[in-house]
Protein backbone atom coordinates (compact mmCIF):
# COMPACT_ATOMS: atom_id res chain seq x y z
CA UNK A 1 0.00 0.00 0.00
CA UNK A 2 2.62 2.45 0.95
CA UNK A 3 4.67 1.56 -2.02
CA UNK A 4 1.68 1.83 -4.27
CA UNK A 5 0.58 5.23 -3.15
CA UNK A 6 3.39 7.39 -4.37
CA UNK A 7 3.21 5.80 -7.73
CA UNK A 8 -0.43 6.46 -7.94
CA UNK A 9 0.06 9.98 -6.82
CA UNK A 10 2.57 10.40 -9.49
CA UNK A 11 0.16 9.15 -12.04
CA UNK A 12 -2.51 11.41 -10.77
CA UNK A 13 -0.35 14.44 -10.87
CA UNK A 14 0.84 13.84 -14.36
CA UNK A 15 -2.67 13.22 -15.43
CA UNK A 16 -3.98 16.32 -13.89
CA UNK A 17 -1.53 18.32 -15.87
CA UNK A 18 -2.69 17.10 -19.23
CA UNK A 19 -6.28 16.98 -20.27
CA UNK A 20 -5.94 13.88 -22.31
CA UNK A 21 -5.01 11.18 -19.94
CA UNK A 22 -2.81 8.25 -20.34
CA UNK A 23 -5.17 5.41 -20.00
CA UNK A 24 -2.72 2.70 -19.19
CA UNK A 25 -1.18 4.53 -16.32
CA UNK A 26 -4.47 5.21 -14.77
CA UNK A 27 -5.63 1.70 -15.09
CA UNK A 28 -2.49 0.37 -13.60
CA UNK A 29 -2.63 2.67 -10.67
CA UNK A 30 -6.23 1.90 -10.09
CA UNK A 31 -5.66 -1.81 -10.15
CA UNK A 32 -2.92 -1.46 -7.63
CA UNK A 33 -5.10 0.58 -5.44
CA UNK A 34 -7.83 -1.95 -5.56
CA UNK A 35 -5.59 -4.83 -4.82
CA UNK A 36 -4.24 -3.09 -1.84
CA UNK A 37 -7.65 -2.34 -0.66
CA UNK A 38 -8.60 -5.92 -0.99
CA UNK A 39 -5.65 -6.95 0.99
CA UNK A 40 -6.29 -4.60 3.82
CA UNK A 41 -9.87 -4.56 4.86
CA UNK A 42 -9.53 -2.54 8.00
CA UNK A 43 -11.03 0.88 7.72
CA UNK A 44 -8.64 2.45 10.14
CA UNK A 45 -5.71 1.69 7.96
CA UNK A 46 -7.46 3.31 5.05
CA UNK A 47 -8.18 6.16 7.20
CA UNK A 48 -4.63 6.88 8.06
CA UNK A 49 -3.46 6.41 4.62
CA UNK A 50 -6.09 8.56 3.21
CA UNK A 51 -4.98 11.29 5.47
CA UNK A 52 -1.45 10.70 4.47
CA UNK A 53 -2.48 10.85 0.87
CA UNK A 54 -4.25 14.09 1.42
CA UNK A 55 -1.29 15.55 3.18
CA UNK A 56 1.09 14.51 0.48
CA UNK A 57 -1.17 15.84 -2.17
CA UNK A 58 -1.40 19.11 -0.40
CA UNK A 59 2.30 19.30 -0.11
CA UNK A 60 2.45 18.69 -3.79
CA UNK A 61 0.43 21.90 -3.98
CA UNK A 62 -2.45 20.58 -5.95
CA UNK A 63 -6.07 21.44 -5.40
CA UNK A 64 -7.02 22.65 -2.02
CA UNK A 65 -10.24 20.91 -2.65
CA UNK A 66 -8.49 17.66 -2.02
CA UNK A 67 -8.17 18.50 1.60
CA UNK A 68 -11.82 19.25 1.71
CA UNK A 69 -12.57 16.08 -0.08
CA UNK A 70 -10.54 14.03 2.24
CA UNK A 71 -12.06 15.50 5.32
CA UNK A 72 -15.52 13.98 4.84
CA UNK A 73 -13.81 10.82 3.83
CA UNK A 74 -12.05 10.77 7.13
CA UNK A 75 -15.29 11.08 8.99
CA UNK A 76 -16.68 7.92 7.59
CA UNK A 77 -14.26 5.16 7.05
CA UNK A 78 -16.34 3.33 4.52
CA UNK A 79 -16.89 5.95 1.86
CA UNK A 80 -13.31 6.88 2.18
CA UNK A 81 -12.50 4.52 -0.56
CA UNK A 82 -14.78 6.26 -2.90
CA UNK A 83 -13.34 9.53 -1.90
CA UNK A 84 -10.02 8.31 -2.94
CA UNK A 85 -11.43 7.35 -6.22
CA UNK A 86 -13.19 10.57 -6.75
CA UNK A 87 -9.94 12.24 -5.96
CA UNK A 88 -8.56 10.31 -8.77
CA UNK A 89 -11.24 11.55 -11.08
CA UNK A 90 -10.89 15.07 -10.04
CA UNK A 91 -7.25 14.95 -10.48
CA UNK A 92 -7.51 13.64 -13.95
CA UNK A 93 -10.22 15.94 -14.99
CA UNK A 94 -8.79 19.06 -13.47
CA UNK A 95 -11.98 19.95 -11.84
CA UNK A 96 -12.45 23.14 -9.93
CA UNK A 97 -12.65 23.25 -6.22
CA UNK A 98 -16.17 24.52 -6.05
CA UNK A 99 -17.86 21.34 -7.03
CA UNK A 100 -16.07 19.01 -4.76
CA UNK A 101 -18.29 19.12 -1.77
CA UNK A 102 -21.20 18.27 -3.88
CA UNK A 103 -19.31 15.52 -5.44
CA UNK A 104 -18.69 13.93 -2.13
CA UNK A 105 -22.33 13.80 -1.20
CA UNK A 106 -23.63 11.05 -3.38
CA UNK A 107 -20.91 8.74 -2.39
CA UNK A 108 -22.08 7.77 1.08
CA UNK A 109 -25.47 7.26 -0.33
CA UNK A 110 -24.21 4.78 -2.79
CA UNK A 111 -22.73 2.89 0.02
CA UNK A 112 -25.94 2.79 1.91
CA UNK A 113 -27.70 0.45 -0.48
CA UNK A 114 -25.17 -1.75 -2.15
CA UNK A 115 -27.24 -4.61 -3.59
CA UNK A 116 -29.19 -2.52 -6.07
CA UNK A 117 -26.27 -0.63 -7.32
CA UNK A 118 -24.42 -3.64 -8.48
CA UNK A 119 -27.16 -4.28 -10.98
CA UNK A 120 -27.33 -0.65 -11.87
CA UNK A 121 -23.68 -0.68 -12.48
CA UNK A 122 -23.96 -3.54 -14.88
CA UNK A 123 -26.58 -1.64 -16.76
CA UNK A 124 -24.44 1.42 -16.86
CA UNK A 125 -21.47 -0.40 -18.13
CA UNK A 126 -23.46 -1.46 -21.10
CA UNK A 127 -25.05 1.92 -21.47
CA UNK A 128 -22.04 4.10 -21.12
CA UNK A 129 -19.91 2.70 -23.85
CA UNK A 130 -20.71 5.37 -26.36
CA UNK A 131 -21.75 8.09 -24.04
CA UNK A 132 -18.82 10.39 -24.32
CA UNK A 133 -20.28 12.24 -27.25
CA UNK A 134 -23.56 12.89 -25.57
CA UNK A 135 -24.19 16.14 -23.82
CA UNK A 136 -24.89 14.74 -20.44
CA UNK A 137 -21.71 12.86 -20.08
CA UNK A 138 -21.23 14.58 -16.79
CA UNK A 139 -23.92 12.46 -15.27
CA UNK A 140 -21.82 9.50 -16.08
CA UNK A 141 -19.21 10.84 -13.83
CA UNK A 142 -21.23 10.60 -10.74
CA UNK A 143 -22.46 7.21 -11.58
CA UNK A 144 -18.99 6.18 -12.44
CA UNK A 145 -17.93 7.17 -9.02
CA UNK A 146 -20.55 5.03 -7.47
CA UNK A 147 -19.60 2.27 -9.70
CA UNK A 148 -16.11 2.63 -8.53
CA UNK A 149 -17.19 2.21 -5.00
CA UNK A 150 -18.82 -1.06 -5.70
CA UNK A 151 -16.21 -2.22 -8.00
CA UNK A 152 -13.79 -2.25 -5.16
CA UNK A 153 -16.21 -4.44 -3.36
CA UNK A 154 -17.32 -6.57 -6.22
CA UNK A 155 -14.08 -6.85 -8.10
CA UNK A 156 -15.51 -5.90 -11.42
CA UNK A 157 -12.65 -3.93 -12.59
CA UNK A 158 -11.63 -3.98 -16.15
CA UNK A 159 -14.76 -3.41 -18.15
CA UNK A 160 -15.88 -0.64 -15.89
CA UNK A 161 -12.57 1.05 -16.15
CA UNK A 162 -12.73 1.16 -19.86
CA UNK A 163 -16.18 2.57 -20.02
CA UNK A 164 -15.24 5.09 -17.43
CA UNK A 165 -12.30 6.42 -19.23
CA UNK A 166 -14.38 6.92 -22.26
CA UNK A 167 -16.70 8.97 -20.22
CA UNK A 168 -14.07 10.99 -18.54
CA UNK A 169 -12.97 12.42 -21.80
CA UNK A 170 -16.40 13.66 -22.53
CA UNK A 171 -16.90 14.88 -19.03
CA UNK A 172 -14.77 17.89 -18.93
CA UNK A 173 -16.99 20.54 -20.41
CA UNK A 174 -20.12 19.71 -18.50
CA UNK A 175 -19.07 20.70 -15.08
CA UNK A 176 -21.56 23.44 -14.54
CA UNK A 177 -24.47 21.12 -14.33
CA UNK A 178 -23.23 19.24 -11.37
CA UNK A 179 -25.28 21.08 -8.84
CA UNK A 180 -28.53 20.42 -10.54
CA UNK A 181 -27.62 16.83 -11.00
CA UNK A 182 -26.81 16.52 -7.38
CA UNK A 183 -30.06 18.02 -6.30
CA UNK A 184 -31.79 15.50 -8.46
CA UNK A 185 -29.89 12.62 -7.09
CA UNK A 186 -30.49 13.74 -3.55
CA UNK A 187 -34.19 13.50 -3.97
CA UNK A 188 -34.08 9.94 -5.16
CA UNK A 189 -32.45 6.79 -3.97
CA UNK A 190 -29.14 5.75 -5.28
CA UNK A 191 -30.56 3.41 -7.81
CA UNK A 192 -32.94 6.10 -8.70
CA UNK A 193 -30.17 8.56 -9.19
CA UNK A 194 -28.20 6.28 -11.37
CA UNK A 195 -31.23 5.48 -13.38
CA UNK A 196 -32.16 9.11 -13.74
CA UNK A 197 -28.69 9.88 -14.83
CA UNK A 198 -29.04 7.31 -17.45
CA UNK A 199 -32.34 8.72 -18.36
CA UNK A 200 -30.83 12.08 -18.84
CA UNK A 201 -28.73 10.63 -21.51
CA UNK A 202 -31.17 8.27 -22.95
CA UNK A 203 -34.46 9.99 -22.89
CA UNK A 204 -37.40 8.78 -20.90
CA UNK A 205 -39.33 6.81 -23.43
CA UNK A 206 -36.90 4.17 -24.51
CA UNK A 207 -34.08 2.94 -22.40
CA UNK A 208 -31.69 0.17 -23.00
CA UNK A 209 -32.92 -3.30 -22.49
CA UNK A 210 -31.05 -3.82 -19.28
CA UNK A 211 -32.32 -0.81 -17.45
CA UNK A 212 -35.86 -0.82 -18.62
CA UNK A 213 -37.15 -2.25 -15.40
CA UNK A 214 -35.23 0.16 -13.32
CA UNK A 215 -36.05 3.36 -15.10
CA UNK A 216 -39.75 2.77 -15.06
CA UNK A 217 -40.33 3.29 -11.36
CA UNK A 218 -38.14 6.35 -11.04
CA UNK A 219 -39.56 9.88 -11.00
CA UNK A 220 -38.47 12.06 -13.86
CA UNK A 221 -35.74 14.55 -13.21
CA UNK A 222 -36.58 18.15 -13.95
CA UNK A 223 -33.38 18.70 -15.82
CA UNK A 224 -33.16 17.01 -19.15
CA UNK A 225 -30.71 17.69 -21.89
CA UNK A 226 -32.21 15.89 -24.77
CA UNK A 227 -35.56 14.30 -24.95
CA UNK A 228 -36.33 11.70 -27.48
CA UNK A 229 -39.83 11.48 -28.75
CA UNK A 230 -41.53 8.18 -28.99
CA UNK A 231 -40.10 6.11 -31.73
CA UNK A 232 -36.92 8.10 -32.07
CA UNK A 233 -33.58 6.52 -31.77
CA UNK A 234 -32.05 6.91 -28.37
CA UNK A 235 -28.51 5.79 -28.65
CA UNK A 236 -26.04 8.50 -27.92
CA UNK A 237 -24.93 9.02 -31.47
CA UNK A 238 -28.32 9.75 -32.77
CA UNK A 239 -29.00 11.93 -29.79
CA UNK A 240 -25.92 13.95 -30.45
CA UNK A 241 -26.86 14.11 -34.06
CA UNK A 242 -30.28 15.37 -33.13
CA UNK A 243 -28.78 18.09 -30.98
CA UNK A 244 -26.53 19.08 -33.80
CA UNK A 245 -29.39 19.21 -36.22
CA UNK A 246 -31.42 21.32 -33.88
CA UNK A 247 -28.67 23.81 -33.54
CA UNK A 248 -28.15 23.89 -37.26
CA UNK A 249 -31.80 24.45 -37.92
CA UNK A 250 -31.77 27.23 -35.38
CA UNK A 251 -28.96 28.90 -37.23
CA UNK A 252 -30.78 28.32 -40.45
CA UNK A 253 -33.79 30.05 -39.04
CA UNK A 254 -31.67 32.99 -38.13
CA UNK A 255 -30.23 33.10 -41.60
CA UNK A 256 -33.69 32.81 -43.01
CA UNK A 257 -34.65 35.93 -41.20
CA UNK A 258 -31.56 37.60 -42.44
CA UNK A 259 -31.92 36.80 -46.10
CA UNK A 260 -34.81 38.57 -47.73
CA UNK A 261 -37.24 36.42 -49.58
CA UNK A 262 -36.07 33.31 -47.82
CA UNK A 263 -39.10 32.98 -45.64
CA UNK A 264 -41.26 31.24 -48.14
CA UNK A 265 -38.76 28.62 -48.99
CA UNK A 266 -38.97 25.40 -47.08
CA UNK A 267 -36.30 22.81 -47.11
CA UNK A 268 -32.72 23.13 -46.27
CA UNK A 269 -31.38 22.83 -49.77
CA UNK A 270 -33.56 25.60 -51.09
CA UNK A 271 -32.69 27.81 -48.20
CA UNK A 272 -29.04 27.17 -48.68
CA UNK A 273 -29.43 27.99 -52.32
CA UNK A 274 -31.10 31.21 -51.46
CA UNK A 275 -28.46 32.10 -48.93
CA UNK A 276 -25.73 31.35 -51.39
CA UNK A 277 -27.41 33.46 -53.99
CA UNK A 278 -27.80 36.28 -51.59
CA UNK A 279 -24.20 36.18 -50.50
CA UNK A 280 -23.17 36.02 -54.08
CA UNK A 281 -25.31 38.94 -55.03
CA UNK A 282 -23.96 40.96 -52.17
CA UNK A 283 -20.44 40.17 -53.18
CA UNK A 284 -21.24 41.13 -56.72
CA UNK A 285 -22.75 44.31 -55.51
CA UNK A 286 -19.60 45.13 -53.65
CA UNK A 287 -17.58 44.41 -56.73
CA UNK A 288 -19.88 46.46 -58.86
CA UNK A 289 -19.78 49.34 -56.47
CA UNK A 290 -16.05 49.23 -56.25
CA UNK A 291 -15.93 49.19 -60.01
CA UNK A 292 -18.09 52.24 -60.10
CA UNK A 293 -16.02 53.94 -57.51
CA UNK A 294 -12.96 53.12 -59.49
CA UNK A 295 -14.60 54.54 -62.55
CA UNK A 296 -15.65 57.73 -60.93
CA UNK A 297 -13.02 58.68 -58.54
CA UNK A 298 -9.68 58.61 -60.18
CA UNK A 299 -9.24 62.22 -61.04
CA UNK A 300 -11.68 63.68 -58.68
CA UNK A 301 -10.28 65.09 -55.62
CA UNK A 302 -13.49 65.50 -53.80
CA UNK A 303 -13.26 62.22 -52.12
CA UNK A 304 -11.04 64.00 -49.71
CA UNK A 305 -13.82 66.41 -49.06
CA UNK A 306 -16.11 63.53 -48.71
CA UNK A 307 -13.78 62.06 -46.27
CA UNK A 308 -13.41 65.30 -44.43
CA UNK A 309 -17.09 65.76 -44.20
CA UNK A 310 -17.49 62.26 -43.02
CA UNK A 311 -14.83 62.52 -40.49
CA UNK A 312 -15.96 65.82 -39.17
CA UNK A 313 -19.61 65.14 -39.20
CA UNK A 314 -20.23 61.57 -38.27
CA UNK A 315 -17.26 61.49 -36.01
CA UNK A 316 -19.17 63.71 -33.67
CA UNK A 317 -22.57 62.35 -34.44
CA UNK A 318 -21.19 58.90 -35.01
CA UNK A 319 -23.93 58.05 -37.35
CA UNK A 320 -23.60 57.13 -40.94
CA UNK A 321 -27.09 57.89 -42.12
CA UNK A 322 -26.60 61.56 -41.39
CA UNK A 323 -24.04 61.57 -44.11
CA UNK A 324 -26.51 60.21 -46.51
CA UNK A 325 -29.01 62.74 -45.37
CA UNK A 326 -26.61 65.59 -45.73
CA UNK A 327 -25.57 64.31 -49.08
CA UNK A 328 -29.14 64.27 -50.09
CA UNK A 329 -29.52 67.71 -48.72
CA UNK A 330 -26.75 68.85 -50.91
CA UNK A 331 -27.62 66.95 -53.94
CA UNK A 332 -31.10 67.92 -55.05
CA UNK A 333 -30.16 71.40 -56.04
CA UNK A 334 -27.44 70.09 -58.29
CA UNK A 335 -28.92 66.83 -59.10
CA UNK A 336 -29.20 67.15 -62.80
CA UNK A 337 -25.89 68.68 -63.21
CA UNK A 338 -24.23 66.11 -61.11
CA UNK A 339 -25.79 63.31 -62.97
CA UNK A 340 -24.43 64.79 -66.09
CA UNK A 341 -21.03 64.93 -64.59
CA UNK A 342 -21.33 61.36 -63.60
CA UNK A 343 -22.25 60.26 -67.04
CA UNK A 344 -19.45 62.22 -68.55
CA UNK A 345 -16.94 60.72 -66.28
CA UNK A 346 -18.31 57.41 -67.36
CA UNK A 347 -17.69 58.30 -70.94
CA UNK A 348 -14.23 59.43 -70.22
CA UNK A 349 -13.41 56.19 -68.62
CA UNK A 350 -15.34 54.07 -71.03
CA UNK A 351 -16.56 51.97 -68.22
CA UNK A 352 -19.72 50.34 -69.26
CA UNK A 353 -21.12 49.15 -66.03
CA UNK A 354 -24.69 49.85 -66.69
CA UNK A 355 -26.79 49.59 -69.83
CA UNK A 356 -28.30 52.87 -68.90
CA UNK A 357 -24.88 54.31 -68.71
CA UNK A 358 -24.04 52.95 -72.06
CA UNK A 359 -26.97 54.49 -73.75
CA UNK A 360 -26.39 57.77 -72.09
CA UNK A 361 -22.82 57.71 -73.02
CA UNK A 362 -23.73 57.13 -76.60
CA UNK A 363 -26.03 60.04 -76.63
CA UNK A 364 -23.41 62.14 -75.06
CA UNK A 365 -20.44 61.08 -77.03
CA UNK A 366 -22.10 61.39 -80.38
CA UNK A 367 -22.20 65.16 -80.55
CA UNK A 368 -18.95 66.81 -79.94
CA UNK A 369 -20.52 70.13 -79.26
CA UNK A 370 -22.06 69.04 -76.11
CA UNK A 371 -23.84 71.90 -74.45
CA UNK A 372 -27.01 72.01 -76.48
CA UNK A 373 -27.82 68.38 -76.17
CA UNK A 374 -27.06 68.57 -72.56
CA UNK A 375 -29.32 71.39 -72.03
CA UNK A 376 -32.06 69.58 -73.75
CA UNK A 377 -31.59 66.35 -72.03
CA UNK A 378 -31.10 67.73 -68.59
CA UNK A 379 -33.83 70.32 -69.04
CA UNK A 380 -32.36 72.78 -66.71
CA UNK A 381 -34.27 75.88 -66.06
CA UNK A 382 -31.52 78.21 -65.14
CA UNK A 383 -28.44 77.62 -67.11
CA UNK A 384 -25.39 79.67 -67.23
CA UNK A 385 -22.83 79.13 -69.87
CA UNK A 386 -19.53 79.78 -68.42
CA UNK A 387 -16.17 79.60 -69.90
CA UNK A 388 -13.64 77.13 -68.81
CA UNK A 389 -11.44 79.67 -67.10
CA UNK A 390 -14.30 81.15 -65.20
CA UNK A 391 -15.31 77.82 -64.06
CA UNK A 392 -11.88 77.00 -62.92
CA UNK A 393 -11.59 80.16 -60.97
CA UNK A 394 -14.93 79.57 -59.45
CA UNK A 395 -13.95 76.12 -58.63
CA UNK A 396 -10.72 76.84 -56.99
CA UNK A 397 -12.27 79.43 -54.84
CA UNK A 398 -14.96 77.00 -53.94
CA UNK A 399 -12.61 74.30 -53.09
CA UNK A 400 -10.54 76.61 -51.04
CA UNK A 401 -13.61 77.62 -49.21
CA UNK A 402 -14.54 74.14 -48.62
CA UNK A 403 -11.28 72.98 -47.35
CA UNK A 404 -11.44 75.72 -44.85
CA UNK A 405 -15.01 75.53 -43.86
CA UNK A 406 -15.91 72.61 -41.77
CA UNK A 407 -19.51 73.54 -42.12
CA UNK A 408 -21.40 71.43 -44.51
CA UNK A 409 -22.69 73.77 -47.16
CA UNK A 410 -24.10 72.80 -50.44
CA UNK A 411 -22.01 75.34 -52.24
CA UNK A 412 -18.58 73.79 -51.92
CA UNK A 413 -19.74 70.46 -53.02
CA UNK A 414 -21.29 71.88 -56.08
CA UNK A 415 -17.95 73.42 -56.73
CA UNK A 416 -16.12 70.20 -56.43
CA UNK A 417 -18.60 68.41 -58.52
CA UNK A 418 -18.13 71.00 -61.13
CA UNK A 419 -14.48 70.59 -60.97
CA UNK A 420 -14.74 66.96 -61.59
CA UNK A 421 -16.93 67.61 -64.50
CA UNK A 422 -14.68 70.13 -66.03
CA UNK A 423 -11.45 68.45 -65.60
CA UNK A 424 -12.94 65.75 -67.65
CA UNK A 425 -14.35 67.83 -70.41
CA UNK A 426 -12.74 71.07 -71.27
CA UNK A 427 -15.55 72.83 -72.97
CA UNK A 428 -18.33 75.12 -72.07
CA UNK A 429 -20.49 73.76 -69.40
CA UNK A 430 -23.85 74.22 -67.94
CA UNK A 431 -23.60 75.39 -64.46
CA UNK A 432 -26.34 75.86 -62.01
CA UNK A 433 -25.81 77.46 -58.74
CA UNK B 1 -31.48 49.86 -47.67
CA UNK B 2 -34.76 48.58 -46.41
CA UNK B 3 -33.10 46.67 -43.64
CA UNK B 4 -31.08 49.59 -42.42
CA UNK B 5 -33.05 49.72 -39.25
CA UNK B 6 -32.41 46.09 -38.61
CA UNK B 7 -28.75 46.62 -38.91
CA UNK B 8 -28.59 49.59 -36.68
CA UNK B 9 -28.56 47.46 -33.61
CA UNK B 10 -25.30 45.84 -34.31
CA UNK B 11 -23.15 47.12 -37.11
CA UNK B 12 -23.50 50.84 -37.04
CA UNK B 13 -20.14 51.03 -35.46
CA UNK B 14 -18.87 48.57 -37.98
CA UNK B 15 -20.33 50.73 -40.69
CA UNK B 16 -18.59 53.74 -39.35
CA UNK B 17 -15.32 52.00 -39.00
CA UNK B 18 -15.63 50.54 -42.42
CA UNK B 19 -16.46 53.82 -44.08
CA UNK B 20 -13.59 55.58 -42.42
CA UNK B 21 -11.11 52.96 -43.41
CA UNK B 22 -12.46 52.66 -46.86
CA UNK B 23 -12.39 56.34 -47.56
CA UNK B 24 -8.92 56.59 -46.22
CA UNK B 25 -7.83 53.81 -48.51
CA UNK B 26 -9.49 55.43 -51.47
CA UNK B 27 -7.77 58.64 -50.67
CA UNK B 28 -4.50 56.93 -50.62
CA UNK B 29 -5.24 55.37 -53.95
CA UNK B 30 -6.28 58.68 -55.35
CA UNK B 31 -3.16 60.33 -54.19
CA UNK B 32 -1.21 57.71 -55.99
CA UNK B 33 -3.21 58.00 -59.11
CA UNK B 34 -3.41 61.73 -59.36
CA UNK B 35 0.22 61.82 -60.25
CA UNK B 36 -0.48 59.78 -63.35
CA UNK B 37 -2.03 61.45 -66.37
CA UNK B 38 -5.82 61.43 -66.46
CA UNK B 39 -6.68 59.06 -69.25
CA UNK B 40 -6.11 55.68 -67.80
CA UNK B 41 -5.50 52.76 -70.03
CA UNK B 42 -7.60 49.70 -69.38
CA UNK B 43 -4.92 47.94 -67.47
CA UNK B 44 -4.63 50.81 -65.07
CA UNK B 45 -8.31 50.96 -64.70
CA UNK B 46 -8.48 47.34 -63.90
CA UNK B 47 -5.72 47.67 -61.43
CA UNK B 48 -7.52 50.48 -59.80
CA UNK B 49 -10.71 48.52 -59.69
CA UNK B 50 -8.99 45.64 -58.02
CA UNK B 51 -7.28 47.93 -55.62
CA UNK B 52 -10.55 49.50 -54.63
CA UNK B 53 -12.20 46.18 -54.27
CA UNK B 54 -9.39 44.92 -52.13
CA UNK B 55 -9.63 48.10 -50.11
CA UNK B 56 -13.30 47.52 -49.62
CA UNK B 57 -12.84 43.95 -48.48
CA UNK B 58 -9.86 44.69 -46.33
CA UNK B 59 -11.41 47.65 -44.65
CA UNK B 60 -14.51 45.64 -43.96
CA UNK B 61 -12.49 42.85 -42.49
CA UNK B 62 -10.46 45.26 -40.41
CA UNK B 63 -13.59 46.93 -39.22
CA UNK B 64 -15.00 43.62 -38.14
CA UNK B 65 -11.85 42.66 -36.36
CA UNK B 66 -10.10 39.35 -35.89
CA UNK B 67 -12.87 37.64 -33.99
CA UNK B 68 -14.60 36.32 -37.02
CA UNK B 69 -13.08 33.66 -39.14
CA UNK B 70 -14.18 35.19 -42.37
CA UNK B 71 -12.50 38.49 -41.71
CA UNK B 72 -9.31 36.70 -40.83
CA UNK B 73 -9.57 34.74 -44.03
CA UNK B 74 -10.17 37.84 -46.07
CA UNK B 75 -7.17 39.56 -44.61
CA UNK B 76 -5.05 36.51 -45.09
CA UNK B 77 -6.05 36.24 -48.68
CA UNK B 78 -5.37 39.86 -49.36
CA UNK B 79 -2.04 39.72 -47.67
CA UNK B 80 -1.02 36.60 -49.46
CA UNK B 81 -1.78 37.82 -52.90
CA UNK B 82 -2.08 41.49 -53.30
CA UNK B 83 -0.89 41.20 -56.82
CA UNK B 84 -3.37 38.94 -58.44
CA UNK B 85 -6.89 39.28 -57.31
CA UNK B 86 -8.59 38.07 -60.40
CA UNK B 87 -7.50 34.51 -60.54
CA UNK B 88 -9.05 33.17 -57.39
CA UNK B 89 -12.28 34.88 -58.18
CA UNK B 90 -12.64 33.21 -61.52
CA UNK B 91 -11.46 29.94 -60.15
CA UNK B 92 -13.89 30.19 -57.34
CA UNK B 93 -16.77 30.85 -59.65
CA UNK B 94 -15.77 27.96 -61.85
CA UNK B 95 -15.54 25.59 -58.95
CA UNK B 96 -18.88 26.65 -57.63
CA UNK B 97 -20.41 26.07 -61.00
CA UNK B 98 -18.95 22.63 -61.24
CA UNK B 99 -20.06 21.62 -57.79
CA UNK B 100 -23.54 22.95 -57.94
CA UNK B 101 -25.23 20.48 -60.28
CA UNK B 102 -23.50 17.58 -58.70
CA UNK B 103 -25.52 17.38 -55.59
CA UNK B 104 -29.06 18.31 -54.84
CA UNK B 105 -29.09 17.13 -51.30
CA UNK B 106 -27.60 20.05 -49.52
CA UNK B 107 -24.06 18.86 -49.54
CA UNK B 108 -23.34 20.60 -52.80
CA UNK B 109 -24.91 23.73 -51.49
CA UNK B 110 -22.93 23.41 -48.36
CA UNK B 111 -19.74 23.19 -50.33
CA UNK B 112 -20.72 26.14 -52.37
CA UNK B 113 -21.50 28.12 -49.29
CA UNK B 114 -18.13 27.18 -47.94
CA UNK B 115 -16.58 28.63 -51.00
CA UNK B 116 -18.68 31.71 -50.85
CA UNK B 117 -17.91 32.58 -47.30
CA UNK B 118 -14.24 33.33 -46.96
CA UNK B 119 -12.48 31.00 -44.64
CA UNK B 120 -15.43 28.69 -44.59
CA UNK B 121 -13.61 25.68 -45.91
CA UNK B 122 -12.50 24.34 -42.59
CA UNK B 123 -15.45 24.90 -40.33
CA UNK B 124 -18.16 22.63 -39.17
CA UNK B 125 -21.53 23.41 -40.55
CA UNK B 126 -22.92 25.23 -37.58
CA UNK B 127 -20.01 27.56 -37.40
CA UNK B 128 -20.28 28.08 -41.10
CA UNK B 129 -23.85 29.18 -40.69
CA UNK B 130 -22.86 31.54 -37.92
CA UNK B 131 -20.17 33.05 -40.02
CA UNK B 132 -22.47 33.28 -42.95
CA UNK B 133 -24.96 35.26 -40.94
CA UNK B 134 -22.37 37.70 -39.79
CA UNK B 135 -20.84 37.89 -43.20
CA UNK B 136 -24.17 38.68 -44.76
CA UNK B 137 -24.79 41.44 -42.29
CA UNK B 138 -21.42 42.95 -42.90
CA UNK B 139 -21.72 42.68 -46.64
CA UNK B 140 -25.02 44.42 -46.45
CA UNK B 141 -23.58 47.21 -44.41
CA UNK B 142 -20.71 47.43 -46.81
CA UNK B 143 -22.99 47.70 -49.76
CA UNK B 144 -24.97 50.40 -48.07
CA UNK B 145 -21.95 52.43 -47.22
CA UNK B 146 -20.43 52.06 -50.63
CA UNK B 147 -23.66 53.02 -52.23
CA UNK B 148 -23.81 56.07 -50.12
CA UNK B 149 -20.30 57.01 -50.99
CA UNK B 150 -21.02 56.50 -54.62
CA UNK B 151 -24.20 58.41 -54.45
CA UNK B 152 -22.52 61.14 -52.58
CA UNK B 153 -19.57 61.42 -54.83
CA UNK B 154 -21.19 60.91 -58.17
CA UNK B 155 -24.83 61.70 -58.50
Amino acid sequence: MNSGLPEMLHCLNTNSGSTDMTVIQRQRSRLKWQQQQLIQHQPLAYFNEREALGASLLTLNNDQGLGEMLAPGAMKPDPGEENGWSDDFRRVLNYGNGSEFEMSYPIPRTVSCPPNVAAAMAAEVAADKGKEAALSSETGRESSKKRKAYKTQNLKVVAVDKSEEKKMKGCVEEESKITEQNSNSKSTTTTGSTATNNKNCKGPSANNSKENSKASDVPKPDYIHVRARRGQATDSHSLAERVRREKISERMKYLQDLVPGCNKITGKAGMLDEIINYVQSLQRQVEFLSMKLAAINPRLDFDIDNYLAKEIFPACTSNVPTIGASAEMVNPSHLQFNSLGHELSGTALEMCVNPLDITLRRTISAPVSIPDTFLDSSSLNQIQHLTWEDELQNLYSMEYQQERSTSFISQPFAGTENMSFQTLIPCSISYTN
Amino acid sequence: MKTAKNLHTNPTSIKNRFSLRFLRAINKLNNNIISTPPPLNPADRRKRYHAIRAAAYASMALAVGPNKAWSRAVLRKIRNRTKEMIKPRTRRGAVGGSINPRNELGLGQENELRERVPGGEAMDFRRLLNETGHYIQCLRAQVQVMRKILHYSST
